[in-house]
């Protein structure tokens, strides 16, 4: 195995949820340029290990190295301001607005007028069509009201809300959940790009296939707990299966 | 010939894609003008700058609550206590303006700062006890008025100075000074919701609370402003329903909220958050007091104006929907 740079280190991260404790002393490990598949079972907190990632749950103990600084995320505005952008399974999109205002939503650009700051949705607009463009969409749906797109376009949006801010970490919640195959294609060809470009991308899917088409290294986690990490080229998809389901060899 | 009206339609299409209330504020604009035409034929005495005036500075109160209830349903929340709001504040003012005799300045201070106080205890159950906004600001509908009637002990407080009483008689530029308030609160809310970041913020709450709060939006911080808001505004119409009648008493406001909500929601603001329109509300507000002041001036009863009001406002929502289900 290559030596590699650690872009996130985390530490026995506990988290409790009332008397449940969805997770118990897990470890986690990102190096640059790579994708990471996480899986495992539902329940088994892979959900919950992101979100603490991307600030939406705070951790309950445990520690979270960024670039190799110790950090302390408490919102999502810290994670993204470390240059974390995560995509959520649901998307967090909100269905009133326009693409654009989805993608800059917290991070509005303005202008002055009459010494007042305006909203510059002109230049929101242009950017974000840049970045569509970066990543070979149409740009024909900016027009629309994010409620009327499909859920392909709608997964589009998503993807260049994180990918618009040059983000070094990249977290993916089972982004090809509600796609079709051809959309699913697109959304692979979006992560192989991206870890070309340097950045890393945490992978959670249910999906056999997905992790075995697009994952450099895999980590199960099993009822809150590390279950075991594999490397792609040196697994197969019955040894991960077994480890999800907590068969040990 | 075919061609340009089909043209036309697609057009219209592309833009109500593109904003969504468009075709709300233009069902609104084409019933309003049809009201005026109607109402000019029935009654001379309708369409004359004195009667317009007059519905202008009616308007003026609902338009001010209004502003602040647009905000708040757009972040998907909702206040029904501005009525007592109104009232409480304007016990406050009659207290200090006329018991007192303090200054004028000092007692609309106190009034504002009494609203803005009202706003700021529901947002903090709201937002802080995350209690549901129905129950707390339907807690203190009554909590507010009654305080209003305890503080002023049911009494009427009249005979307020002249310059108080400027803030309903006065008229700067011919225009009297409900109107110039009703125009300024107006601009700056509608500056606040469509050109501020706040703005985009207030709605993204509603649209999708979680998309926002994943994203980074302060959704707790922007919530409670949108009822202290909603407060401050009761306040600044308190302080135009004291002047106009120079007298306070606890009453004043009663059943105001119902009213204003109507006309937010028969403006195109949704009840359930996530989109909102300043200019609906000011359209829908105009639409009613036209409505109501022209049947009245049509020699309908008071009572069968009431039962008007109502119908056109479900008829138009109710249109509303069955437009959505089809497009």
């Amino acid at each position: 195995m290559e030596k590699q740079n650690s872009v996130v280190v985390m530490k026995n991260i506990c988290k409790s949820f009332g008397g449940l404790q969805a997770l118990k002393n897990v470890n986690l490990n990102l190096y640059e340029g790579e994708v990471l598949g996480i899986v495992g079972d539902n329940g088994a907190g892979k959900s919950t290990l992101i979100k603490i990632l991307s600030g939406a749950y705070t951790k309950d103990e445990g520690e979270i190295y960024v670039f190799g600084e110790k950090r302390d995320i408490k919102s999502p505005l810290d994670a993204r301001n470390l240059g974390i952008e995560t995509i959520y399974q649901n998307l967090a999109l909100v269905p009133e607005f326009t693409p654009v205002e989805n993608v800059f939503l917290a991070r509005e650009l303005r202008k002055s007028l009459l010494r007042l700051r305006v909203l510059d949705r002109k230049k929101m607009k242009k950017e974000m069509a840049g970045t569509l463009k970066k990543i070979g969409i149409d740009s024909a749906m900016l027009g629309a009201v994010t409620r009327n797109l499909s859920g392909g376009q709608q997964q589009s949006v998503a993807i260049s809300r994180a990918i618009h801010w040059d983000a070094k970490i990249i977290i993916m919640d089972e982004p090809t959940a509600s796609l079709g195959v051809e959309e699913s294609r697109r959304v692979f060809h979006v992560v192989r790009q991206l870890k070309e470009k340097g950045v890393s991308v945490i992978l959670i899917t249910h999906n056999m296939h997905s992790i075995f088409e697009v994952c450099d290294r895999i980590e199960v986690l099993r009822l809150g707990e590390n279950a075991g990490m594999r490397m792609r080229e040196k697994t197969t998809p019955q040894e991960v299966v077994g480890l999800i389901m907590g068969e040990r060899p | 010939m075919v061609n340009s009206v089909q043209l036309i339609l697609r057009k219209w299409k592309i833009l109500e894609y593109a904003y969504p209330n468009f075709r709300v504020l233009t069902t609104l604009f084409l019933i309003f003008v049809a009201a005026m035409i109607l109402l000019s034929n029935l009654n001379p005495r309708f369409f004359t700058v004195v009667n317009l005036t007059n519905i202008m500075t009616q308007c003026s109160i609902y338009v001010i609550m209004g502003i602040g209830m647009t905000l708040v349903l757009t972040t998907g929340g909702l206040d029904i206590s501005i009525g007592s709001i109104v009232g409480l504040s304007t016990v406050l003012m009659g207290i200090t303006m006329v018991l007192l005799r303090y200054p004028t300045w000092a007692g609309v201070l106190i009034g504002l700062a009494v609203a803005t106080a009202c706003g700021a205890f529901n947002g903090f159950f709201i937002v802080g006890c995350k209690v549901p906004p129905l129950i707390v600001t339907l807690g203190s509908l009554a909590v507010f008025r009654g305080l209003a009637y305890v503080l002023s002990e049911g009494e009427l407080f009249f005979g307020f100075r002249r310059d108080f009483v400027w803030f309903s008689r006065g008229r700067v530029l011919a225009i009297p000074m409900p109107i110039w308030l009703a125009v300024i609160v107006f601009i700056l809310g509608y500056y606040l919701l469509n050109k501020t970041v706040t703005g985009r913020h207030v709605t993204a709450i509603g649209g999708n609370e979680e998309a926002a709060a994943y994203t980074g939006v302060r959704i707790r911080r922007l919530k409670f402003l949108t009822y202290v808001l909603s407060g401050l505004l009761a306040g600044v119409a308190a302080i135009i329903y004291t002047a106009r009648l120079n007298a306070a008493q606890p009453t004043i406001g009663m059943g105001d909220e119902i009213h204003v909500l109507a006309a937010v929601i028969l403006g195109g603001t949704s009840l359930f958050g996530g989109r909102g329109t300043m200019l609906g509300t000011l359209l829908a507000v105009v639409l009613l007091q036209v409505v109501s002041n022209g049947v009245l001036l049509a020699g309908v009863g008071f009572f069968w104006q009431q039962v008007l009001i109502g119908l056109i406002f479900i008829i138009v929502v109710a249109f509303r929907t069955l437009g959505k289900r089809e497009a």
